[in-house]
């Protein structure tokens, strides 16, 4: 330890006004004493100490909760390299570790012995991804609806927090409207049925032309048709088969011009004779509903002075219309077949014949089995819809919105026990939507009813099933999305005028840069910290043209490898620099919170009360000429320089990259100096540098589990939480991948425990 | 229920529908002659609305002189509602004590969003225990939005982030509400124009006449019948926290029946399409539509109470459309940099010269013989002074509207000491709405002369 200065006056956020007692209830260690005695006494003690707060008073007042906040804050502040200062004492690495396991340890003992267990986690509303993507997998359709849904309040930085999650009559109103929505495209009014086939007798349709039978066909001598209207029950393909022949005359073959609703679907030279009719199909796609089927005969040719009297006339000759469809398992959408998968049938008195629909029904929909009350209740909602002059299917139709519109539906219930665990229900749902953002599927639901899902290894096979499956994409679309913030490129607005052709196309294809370099380390296995030196990337034409990247054609995003140092990894991707830049400039200070907050599980904390400022406000006042100037006075404040020159560092190694990622050498401030010093010494050039230091740094793995761990659990990480994932990471390789984080975080008991 | 005042609603009510498109005409006069006089009847509540302006204004170009009276010319920011200016109030001195930091350090835009219509203190935190208090315009809700389909409409011009923290350590509910039905609880808020028409008016597209109209007002409710069983079920299961959560839903679900109950009484209005037919894509565009819709909702009496934030708290929203192109939240630490106070004031500007017209369209539009702006309180402003300063005193404040005669309209307020609390305002405004109400945040006088 070697110590440079005593200073007074250094600021500790967020811990002033703690006093200790000359108590000590809470039983500090003697190692801690003595390493807090070492390390922080010099600033943190007595009546003047820095912050306010005073390490050598043990508290008095503060309950156990307050104790592990604050020995929580020290250890952060400590892994930071905020505390002790650099510029005043430097901690060898074996020294700062050291503190940080005493700190680690009297926050374990003191959450065992006072027992202070993390606030329970809240009930979840369905978030609008999650009501898409459950909706998706239980029905097989796409719910538009969800489009008109009001945006999800955000909690730590996720939207699938329930305490940030609240619901009020526009909701419900989007809810209702949905419900109906899907109801309508699930349980239609008319039943399915096998392909049905309409049989039309050609003589026994409307004719446009007064003719009689020859050969058991009508006979169409003269330009005219027939016509019928038919009624469909479902959407879909259909056949139309035409039983024909004519009389052939001239140097063309009769013409028969087949119409749906005016609209022409073919024209078809019939070759066929008058006595060896043939049929003729075509294929059309129907909707649902009446339509107006004509035949027409278009080319009348009569030429009676014809010295062969077999080619003097040319007439068409119908003998049949069949209609028959829909071809595609009968139109039903996948949720239809399987509510009505168990349908005993009609002979059944509605209430039994409800019973088993309903009953699967509720378990699929409610992501758990209905209680004998709930299916009962469910089962007279039928019945009612029948008294009231409803089918049976209206009735299964109410009671599949009524399901939708339910609590039950709409929130991850976790019902309170006594045990503190999670139903094997709940487990089966907290998986399912931490992975799929969606509902659980049968084998899952299966496994919670037999109790196998609480088995370690079958809750780890799972855990792999449900990786490998098509669904884990949400993972780089609703968690990697968030974690990195690159959802914001929806609402960022880059100036025009200075970026040009920043439309919704690039838009589209920054996002799916970034989730898909977060799938494919996900799906490829490779280690995390691919994320962050990837010599690959994913880019389409668009994209590779932003990027001044020759040889990519096409609107498809394909993995290009790179040369260029000056892309590959997260930080030198376009979505992420732009969603940390204002409109007209870039955003150091943005930048550099970004990389502490998403990358080294460093947020900053406030900067100081009284200080009135954000830090990137701050920076609002500063003209880009003299940046630097106004950033070294950050640094050159003690209240700001323990978190900004770390953070100031970082955001200037990103200045080659312009407010929507595009390179740079040179801005309106001249040439662009990407040069900084980390609080260790450490000298950063640029954003090679900095890819480095981050993907050397074992925080980046512990970023990533946190965020996965508030994503899954739906709670803040707490003081414990945090421990306990940072033991968890420092277990595992520095070549760990994304799912062997996953594969731990789900073994925690966070993760299936009320609190 | 049948008052003289729900009589007199019906038959407007009826009479709007025959009216189909012509809704937008001044169709009101025409009604008149039939009923009875109408100083007989109870007069109409009040509407009220409040509209929220991010980050702050170019204050010394806002406010009309230092001193209480009539007022005279109206300075640069304010210019627009001159033709209107007997029927505003500017009220100066105004400040909210619960934006301000003290402890809670940073964090003043998503303060200001979440205090502008509580007063309260807003909990720090990124997600549990969201706390700060009930809006004034929930309180009028509550006594005004019985009679209504929406008890209240809530309305913006962002849905806000869609990651990543708001503002230092604040939830998104702080920032992006200003309606608080409960002191945990935001109200949601719609920001496509075109929903909220569809919402109110139902959709153009699809014309339905009364029998199918009714029919699916009841599936609606058999749908909700359900809903509301499964909750009583559920409340029993559930921790403390969680049936909370809950009794926002069982809450939503009883506005819903509300809001079918007075339907019922209400038929859809035929709705102007070609209102939508004309909405362009830009910001101003979907501005003024909104404040036409805002209008719309108030002379249908589908509500009385709106709440409307043109911006997120600490909005930085681009006004490109005005020739702007920074973020406004990034513009607003101007620093006293010239270029960028003539920015900000643009912005400024074109707010009010967009609530103008939606003043304009009240004072047009007459509500039994007089125009609609009489019987309104439409409260427009920000909880943050100067955005360099991010100062919670001398906030722009103006109320436009007579209130059903109980405000003495075209003058300037300034109380003697140099702040008092803005929720001394709007307990005033609850008191002249009818709500017996003691006091409202830290509250500790009403305004007197208002």
């Amino acid at each position: 330890m070697r110590r440079r200065a005593v200073a007074l006056g250094l600021w500790l956020a967020s811990m002033s006004g703690i006093a200790w007692a000359q108590t000590d209830p809470f039983e500090i260690s003697e190692p801690l004493k003595k390493a807090l005695e070492e390390s922080c006494f010099t600033c943190h003690r007595g009546s003047d100490a820095s912050g306010g707060l005073d390490l050598v008073l043990f508290p008095g007042n503060g309950d156990a909760e307050e104790q592990l906040e604050l020995f929580g804050q020290l250890s952060k502040r400590v892994r930071a390299v905020e505390m002790p200062p650099p510029d005043l004492m430097v901690l060898t690495d074996e020294e700062r570790e050291s503190l940080v396991a005493l700190l680690d340890q009297h926050a374990l003992k003191l959450a065992e012995q006072r027992k202070v267990e993390p606030p329970p986690v809240t009930v979840r509303r369905l978030s609008r991804a999650e009501y898409r993507n459950t909706v998706r997998d239980l029905f097989g359709i796409e719910c538009r609806a969800v489009e008109r849904f009001p945006v999800d309040d955000l909690g730590y930085g996720f939207d699938n927090i329930g305490d940030a999650l609240s619901t009020s009559l526009l909701h419900l109103e989007k809810y209702v409207a949905a419900a109906d929505e899907i109801g309508r495209l699930v349980v239609p009014d008319e039943a399915a049925s096998e392909p049905s086939n309409k049989h039309l007798e050609a003589e026994l349709l409307f004719c446009s032309i007064e003719t009689s039978e020859v050969d058991g066909a009508v006979n169409l001598f003269t330009r005219g048709y027939v016509r019928t209207d038919v009624y469909l029950a479902r959407s879909g393909p259909y056949e139309l088969r035409i039983h024909a022949g004519a009389d052939q005359a001239g140097d063309e073959l009769a013409s028969m011009v087949v119409t749906v609703d005016g609209k022409l679907v073919a024209t078809i030279p019939v070759d066929a004779s008058r006595s060896e009719r043939k049929t003729y199909s075509i294929s059309t796609a129907l909707e649902g509903g009446e339509h107006r089927i004509q035949l027409a005969f278009t080319n009348d040719y009569y030429e009676p002075e014809n010295p062969d009297p077999k080619t003097r006339d040319r007439n068409l000759h119908l003998d049949w219309l069949e209609i028959v469809g829909p071809l595609n398992s009968s139109g039903q959408v996948p949720g239809e077949e399987w509510i009505f998968a168990l349908d005993p049938g009609e002979k059944r008195k509605t209430m039994s014949r409800a019973e088993p629909i309903i009953e699967q029904l509720l378990r699929r929909v409610w992501r758990r089995p209905p209680s004998r009350d709930e299916e009962k209740r469910f089962q007279r909602l039928v019945l009612d819809t029948e008294k009231e002059g409803g089918t049976f299917r209206q009735g299964i139709r109410n009671a599949l919105e009524a399901a939708l519109v339910s609590p039950n539906f709409l929130f991850r219930i976790e019902v309170d026990s006594r045990s503190g665990e999670i139903s094997p229900y709940e487990l089966a749902s907290r998986l399912s939507y931490f992975l799929w953002s969606s509902t659980p599927d049968l084998r899952l639901l299966d496994l919670a009813e037999s109790g196998e899902l609480e088995k370690k290894d079958v809750l780890l096979a799972e855990t792999k099933r449900l990786l490998a499956d098509e669904r884990a994409s949400a993972l780089a679309t609703n968690f990697a999305a968030q974690w990195l913030e690159i959802r914001n490129l929806s609402v960022v607005q880059p100036d025009p005028d200075r970026f040009g052709g920043f439309d919704d196309d690039l838009r589209h294809s920054l996002r799916r840069e970034t989730e898909m370099l977060f799938e494919y380390v996900l799906r490829q296995g490779r280690p995390a910290r691919e994320l962050i030196t990837a010599n690959y990337t994913f880019l389409d034409e668009r994209l590779a043209r932003h990027y001044g990247i020759a040889g990519v054609s096409g609107n498809e995003l394909q993995r290009i490898e790179l040369k260029d140092p000056r892309r590959g990894g997260l930080l030198s991707q376009g979505s992420i620099l732009t969603v940390t830049s204002n409109p007209t400039r870039t955003s150091i200070v943005k930048r550099g919170k970004w990389v502490l907050t998403n990358i080294l599980d460093a947020t900053p904390p406030a900067p100081p009360p009284g200080n009135d400022s954000l830090p990137d406000e701050e920076e609002a006042l500063v003209s880009a000429s003299t940046l630097r100037e106004q950033m070294a006075l950050h640094r050159s404040k003690p209240e700001c320089a323990s978190c900004h020159v770390r953070m100031d560092a970082l955001g200037f190694a990103l200045e080659n990259y312009d407010a929507v990622g595009q390179w740079r050498e040179a801005d309106d401030g001249g040439e662009i100096d990407t040069s900084g010093e980390l609080p260790s010494g450490q000298k950063l050039e640029g954003v090679a540098d900095l890819k480095q230091y981050l993907a050397t740094s074992p925080d980046f793995l512990v970023t990533l589990a946190k965020k996965l761990f508030v994503y899954s659990v739906g709670r803040d990480v707490s003081v414990i939480d945090d421990i306990v994932i940072r033991r968890l990471v420092s277990e595992l390789p520095a070549e760990a991948t994304i799912q062997d984080l996953i594969e731990r975080l789900v073994q925690l008991r966070a993760f299936r425990s009320h609190s | 229920m049948a008052t003289p005042l729900r009589r007199l609603s019906l038959s407007r009510r009826t009479f709007l529908r025959g009216a189909g498109v012509a809704i937008a005409l001044p169709w009101l006069e025409a009604m008149t002659p039939a009923l009875t006089a109408a100083s007989a009847l109870p007069k109409r509540p009040t509407r009220h609305a409040f509209i929220f302006l991010p980050n702050g204004v170019k204050i010394d170009e806002w406010r009309p002189g230092d001193k209480s009276g009539r007022l005279g010319d109206l300075p640069y920011l304010l210019e627009p509602l001159d033709p209107y200016k007997e029927s505003i109030t500017v009220l100066s001195r105004l400040a909210i004590d619960a934006a301000r930091g003290y402890q809670d350090g940073p964090g003043d835009h998503a303060r200001a969003a979440a205090t502008f219509l509580t007063c309260k203190r807003a909990r720090k935190t990124g997600g549990a225990d969201i706390e700060v208090g009930v809006s004034v315009d929930q309180l009028l809700a509550e006594e005004l939005g019985q009679e209504t389909q929406l008890r209240s409409l809530e309305l913006g011009m962002e849905g806000g982030r869609q990651a990543g923290i708001c503002d230092s350590g604040y939830s998104c509910a702080y920032s992006n509400n200003i309606a608080w039905r409960t002191a945990s609880t935001p109200v949601a808020k719609e920001v496509d124009p075109k929903e909220v028409f569809r919402r109110l008016f139902g959709d153009p597209s699809e014309v339905l006449d009364r029998a199918e109209q009714e029919r699916r007002r009841d599936k609606t409710r058999l749908v909700l019948d359900q809903a509301l069983e499964d909750i009583k079920r559920l409340q029993r299961k559930l921790g403390p926290a969680d049936r909370s959560k809950l009794e926002e839903y069982l809450t939503a679900i009883h506005d819903l029946e509300k809001r079918l109950a007075n339907a019922d009484e209400q038929p859809t209005l035929a709705p102007p399409r070609e209102l939508l037919e004309r909405a362009g894509r830009s910001y101003g565009d979907r501005l003024a539509l909104m404040y036409e819709i805002m209008a719309l909702a108030f002379q249908a009496d589908m509500t009385r109470v709106i709440t409307f934030m043109t911006g997120n708290g600490g909005s930085n929203l681009s006004h490109r459309h005005i020739g702007v192109a920074e973020g406004h939240h990034d513009l607003s630490h101007h620093g006293n940099d010239e270029s960028k106070l003539a920015k900000i004031r643009t912005i400024n500007r074109f707010q009010v010269e967009k609530f103008a017209g939606f003043v304009s369209r009240l004072q047009e539009i007459e509500d039994e013989g007089e125009p609609l702006l009489d019987r309104c309180a439409i409260v427009f402003g920000s909880a943050i002074s100067d955005g360099n300063r991010h100062n919670h005193d001398d906030l722009p404040i103006l109320v436009a509207g007579g209130a059903n005669g109980t405000i003495k309209t075209g003058r300037h307020l300034v109380p003697k000491r140099p702040e008092i609390p803005a929720a001394n305002f709007y307990l005033t405004l609850m008191r002249k709405a009818g709500l017996k109400i003691r006091e409202f945040g830290d509250s500790n006088d009403v305004i007197d002369g208002l």
